[in-house]
């Protein structure tokens, strides 16, 4: 489905063109689904969670 | 003993040259090690790239200290920043400490006159363009605007607005004032001596998260390996997940840094869910106070459940209807549609909904995805 807003009215779905009336169901394709978020989250916390290790062995590290 | 490293950065221009030079034997005689260009940074043999070298030298420090005056430095047109302004967002991206003092002047001037100024810009460009306008727009519009001072570089009020979006604060350089750095330091110190102690509470958590990851990784590989044959209490099933679902913020972001927020969604009240079996998708449970229907028919497609089936296995999508003031997060996997209902606040409609479908999208999505995905887990490891 391409990009924009889709309206499902009176039983069928169609670009969201001009005014809508409040019934009409609205909806946008999806950039990213829940699980690619996830990864991306999963990814930045370990990646976090190294630079605290890092951070932490830089610091209490005797010249 | 290692000693701390203090990148000196600046405009090297005339006015902040006595200042760069006296920090420098200062933080020297104070046993730090500072790093300042003319000091002892260069100068490189001719096949060295001097931004690359002053980059590489930003992220060797432990410090990064800026002096902020009337003059830009030099702008390099491929990255459209100066070379003070990337070496600033080096430290920035690298986490390290970051110190900044402005000239007080400037920096009245900026919050007081320039700061309005950009921001109407900025808002009036987002409205009309949809998007965040560019370092050389911002520019024009202040080089063009009478009312921004005309002896300060228009790109060091780009750099102040910079930092201040990233949240950085700018203190106070008043030109012939020595920084008393005794104290500055000391409290560094201070900060530093509150955190430290807690190493070891801080590495067990970021030992027990990494932990919590790899049994979550574990569970994605094991649940698919079984044959889960149904629900004992669906119901309980939802009304469990329901709970455990908060509400947030809708944001719209402008690039890296800027967003603004455009309104919210409470938590969810409600869920619905249905299993294709016979040509149809058939109730199975609710919990909350959603409306409910026996059988969906698979042509029907003012079905916000229907609409998702057709997706694919699996498939999500967010509907957002006004006459309810509904948002509607539904999620395919396997023969099952799950619905989960948020309450938008009052000031969406239709339009609104459509001039932020993304960060709509987005707060939706991005708000509970571990939750998600383990429904999509349970759902989609049921084979009756």
């Amino acid at each position: 489905m391409s990009s924009g807003v889709f309206v499902s009215k009176n039983g069928r779905v169609s670009k969201a063109v001009g005014s809508q009336p409040k019934e009409a169901l609205l909806f946008a394709p999806l950039s990213k689904n829940s699980s690619q978020i996830l990864r991306e989250q999963r990814t930045a916390m370990k990646r976090n969670n190294k630079q605290i290790k890092d951070r932490f062995a830089q610091a209490t590290k005797r010249a | 003993m290692a000693r701390t490293k203090i990148f000196i950065s600046s405009v090297n221009e005339d006015g902040l040259k006595p200042l760069r030079r006296s920090v420098f034997r200062e933080l020297e005689s104070l046993g730090h090690e500072p790093v300042m260009w003319e000091e002892n940074l260069g100068p490189w043999p001719a096949h060295v790239d001097p931004v690359v070298r002053c980059l590489e030298a930003v992220e060797q420090c432990d410090i990064y200290l800026l002096f902020i005056g009337d003059k830009a430095g030099t702008y390099h047109d491929k990255a459209s920043r100066t070379i003070t302004h990337m070496e600033f967002i080096k430290a920035h991206e690298e986490e390290k400490s970051i110190l900044v003092f402005g000239d007080v002047e400037i920096k009245a001037a900026f919050f007081s006159k320039v700061r309005p100024l950009l921001e109407q810009f900025i808002d009036g460009y987002i409205s009309k363009e949809d998007r965040f306008p560019s370092p050389s727009h911002m520019m024009e519009m202040l080089r063009n605007d009478d009312r921004v001072p005309k002896n300060i570089d228009p790109y060091v009020w780009f750099l102040l607005y910079d930092m201040m979006l990233r949240k950085v604060y700018i203190d106070d350089l008043s030109i012939g004032v020595m920084i008393d750095w005794k104290t500055y330091f000391s409290d560094l110190l201070r900060r530093g001596s509150l955190l430290l102690p807690l190493e070891e509470s801080i590495e067990q958590n970021a030992e027990r998260l990494d932990q919590f990851d790899e049994a979550f990784e574990l569970l994605t590989g094991l649940m698919p390996q079984l044959q889960i044959t149904g629900f004992r209490q669906a119901q309980k099933f939802l009304e469990l997940m329901i709970s455990r679902l908060p509400g947030g913020m809708i944001e719209q972001q402008y690039g890296q840094y800027m967003s603004e927020s455009v309104g919210h969604y409470d938590d969810c009240c409600a869920a619905t869910l249905y299993e294709l079996r016979d040509n149809g998708l058939n109730f199975v449970a609710k919990a909350g106070t959603a409306a409910s229907v026996p059988i969906f028919m698979l042509d029907d497609k003012s079905s916000y459940a229907v609409l998702t089936l057709e997706l694919g296995d699996p498939g999500e999508q967010v509907f957002f209807k006004e006459a309810k003031n509904m948002i509607y997060h539904c999620i395919r996997s396997g023969n099952y549609v799950i619905t989960l209902h948020y309450p938008a606040d009052p000031d969406w409609n239709y339009k609104k909904f459509i001039h932020y479908k993304e960060s709509v999208n987005h707060a939706i999505m991005s708000k509970n995805p571990l939750i998600i995905e383990f429904i999509k887990l349970c759902l989609g490891g049921m084979h009756p």
